[in-house]
């Protein structure tokens, strides 16, 4: 991840001078903010993230919804039921902090050093569809492709988005088997 | 050490000279990061676990070498304008802006590291050098890392490396960001095409500045991803190499567009030239703009000093960047009352105080 760039703020376009890179409501790992968007969102202490719940959900949700509609003829299976995770013998917590792995699913991220151990079968399967691409159907490269392309959208990381959707409609080009 | 004695102190090495006289690389920055066992991290931590992180950091980064005098504060106590002052420097991460209480930051005298506790992660190390000295960088790291290392209890596990927030970029826990000055590959709009080359080889290429709108300043900043375990020589060989390749092929250009007989940079350089010299109001973009055109004109001697030697005048329009940078970031707002003016006053007084006139073949 690019960490030193100077971003704009996503709510006034402006270039931004602070950027939080925190999970709230299991939902968003970035957001940049100029100073004044910050202030007025009452965001002066950016640990209670009260604000978010007010006004992120609709304000990205309307920049990944354009996405998505413009990842044309796709379709997001929401894979995030706790229940058949459980069945699977899946810790869906972790002990330590709490992190569940419903949020790292949409965040990419872990709440610990303790989660690399709790959701170590998670992370293999994860390192394992990545590695090995070849082996894969392209039918489970895709629907891994297009987890990761809803995970990229919502990390607002558009670079890799975007990568991923051309990855994606390379896939859709070449005959199924 | 204040706040203000570290504003006031003559500025590092690394922010204030370039490296050659056509400073392509401008700074690069090595960025080491760890994290804590037993303690959730920072993006999903309380202010309590922060600061229990930072009770246990803190001691140890204080009694690093070089640490004697150093400037310490918790986030919480700096004002927005004091974060904006040191983002212009580089020596505050937006990430870390955005902080408060249980987070840290520490800077030696030397101010050629800047510690930060509870960044992204736990502990964050920035090393910076001018221009492209990834050696210095990678031997000032790892002997940071070889140090804390046995004082504090970082969360490792053997086949995965240090491990970090986020899974992706767990292992050798360094990262490498040089920040480059590309006008000519701009001009002739290659950078697109230097981005898809570089696209499959675990570096990467961005915009300094995501306004979108136009490449402000030719800046940009060429980085690695986190590696796997144990791959931090491998991958810093071919970062070192691409940055090689990248400086030449934008003197290769700077040189191709000098013989254009359709003048496109010179014509470019004449208009900033004029701008520069004759501006009452500019806004932080177009000075950006401008001063990169600037510095284009004057390494390729489109431009030439009348009274300043070419590294000289280079160091010299560095620092004319960074003061332009540092009253901008003074202000409350980007385009404050006073500010257009003031910026029009600053670079006017410089090119009257170290005139420029256009090589013959140009006038
Ligand atoms: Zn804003
Ligand atoms: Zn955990």
């Amino acid at each position: 991840m690019l960490r030193l760039q100077v971003k704009k703020c996503h709510i006034c376009g402006k270039r931004a001078s602070i950027s939080l890179t925190q999970i709230i409501n299991g939902q968003i790992s970035e957001l940049a903010l100029c100073e004044s968007c910050a202030k007025e969102k009452g965001i002066f202490d950016p640990q209670t993230l009260t604000f978010a719940e007010k006004f992120f959900p609709e304000d990205i949700k309307a920049k990944v919804d354009k996405i998505v509609r413009e990842l044309a003829g796709m379709q997001q299976g929401e894979a995030t039921d706790s229940a058949k995770d459980e069945q699977r013998d899946l810790l869906v917590r972790c002990p330590v902090c709490q992190f569940s792995l419903s949020t790292h699913r949409k965040t990419g991220r872990l709440g610990c050093p303790s989660c690399y151990t709790v959701f170590a079968r998670e992370l293999a399967q994860e390192a394992g569809v990545m590695s090995s691409d070849t082996t894969d159907s392209p039918a489970d490269e895709r629907t891994e492709l297009e987890r990761e392309l809803q995970q990229a959208i919502e990390r607002e990381d558009y670079e890799t988005a975007a990568v991923l959707r051309d990855r994606i409609r390379q896939l859709n080009d070449t005959p199924h088997p | 050490m204040t706040f203000e004695q570290l504003i006031q102190a003559t500025p590092p090495e690394w922010l204030l000279k370039s490296s050659d006289a056509d400073d392509i690389a401008i700074v690069t920055v090595g960025r080491l990061v760890r994290n804590l066992d037993g303690f959730p991290f920072p993006g999903w931590s309380t202010a309590d676990d922060r600061k229990k992180v930072s009770e246990q950091v803190l001691p140890v980064l204080r009694q690093l070498r070089g640490m004697k005098n150093a400037f310490c504060a918790e986030l919480s106590d700096l004002s927005y304008e004091q974060r904006r002052l040191l983002l212009a420097r580089k020596q505050l991460t937006p990430c870390m802006a955005a902080r408060q209480d249980g987070c840290h930051i520490l800077i030696p005298p030397r101010q050629n590291a800047i510690y930060m506790v509870n960044e992204e992660e736990h502990l964050v190390v920035h090393c910076c050098q001018r221009g492209n000295r990834i050696r210095d960088i990678l031997n000032d790291l790892s002997k940071i890392a070889a140090t804390l290392d046995g004082k504090l209890n970082f969360a490792r596990l053997p086949e995965t490396g240090n491990l970090t927030s986020l899974p992706s970029e767990a292992g050798d826990g360094l990262q490498l960001y040089t920040m480059l000055h590309l006008p000519a590959l701009t001009l002739g709009n290659m950078m697109s095409q230097v981005t898809k080359a570089l696209e499959k080889l675990h570096i990467n290429i961005s915009p300094c500045y995501s306004d979108g709108e136009d490449d402000t300043g030719s800046l940009f900043i060429l980085y690695t991803l986190p590696g796997p375990i144990d791959s931090t020589a491998e991958i810093a060989g071919h970062y070192q190499k691409i940055l090689r390749q990248l400086i030449t092929r934008e003197r290769q250009v700077r040189q191709r567009l000098l013989e254009d007989p359709e003048l496109r940079l010179a014509d470019n350089v004449a208009r900033a030239y004029g701008t520069l010299r004759h501006a009452r109001r500019l806004t932080l973009r177009e000075t950006r703009n401008a001063l990169s055109m600037l510095r284009l004109g004057t390494a390729t001697q489109v431009l030439e000093w009348e009274n300043l030697d070419p590294t000289d005048a280079t160091d010299s329009l560095k620092e004319l960047d960074l003061i332009i940078a540092l009253t901008s970031a003074a202000a409350r707002e980007e385009e404050e009352p006073g500010l257009p003016t003031a910026r029009a006053t600053l670079t006017r007084s410089f090119l009257k105080a170290h005139p420029l006139h256009f090589a013959p073949e140009f006038s």
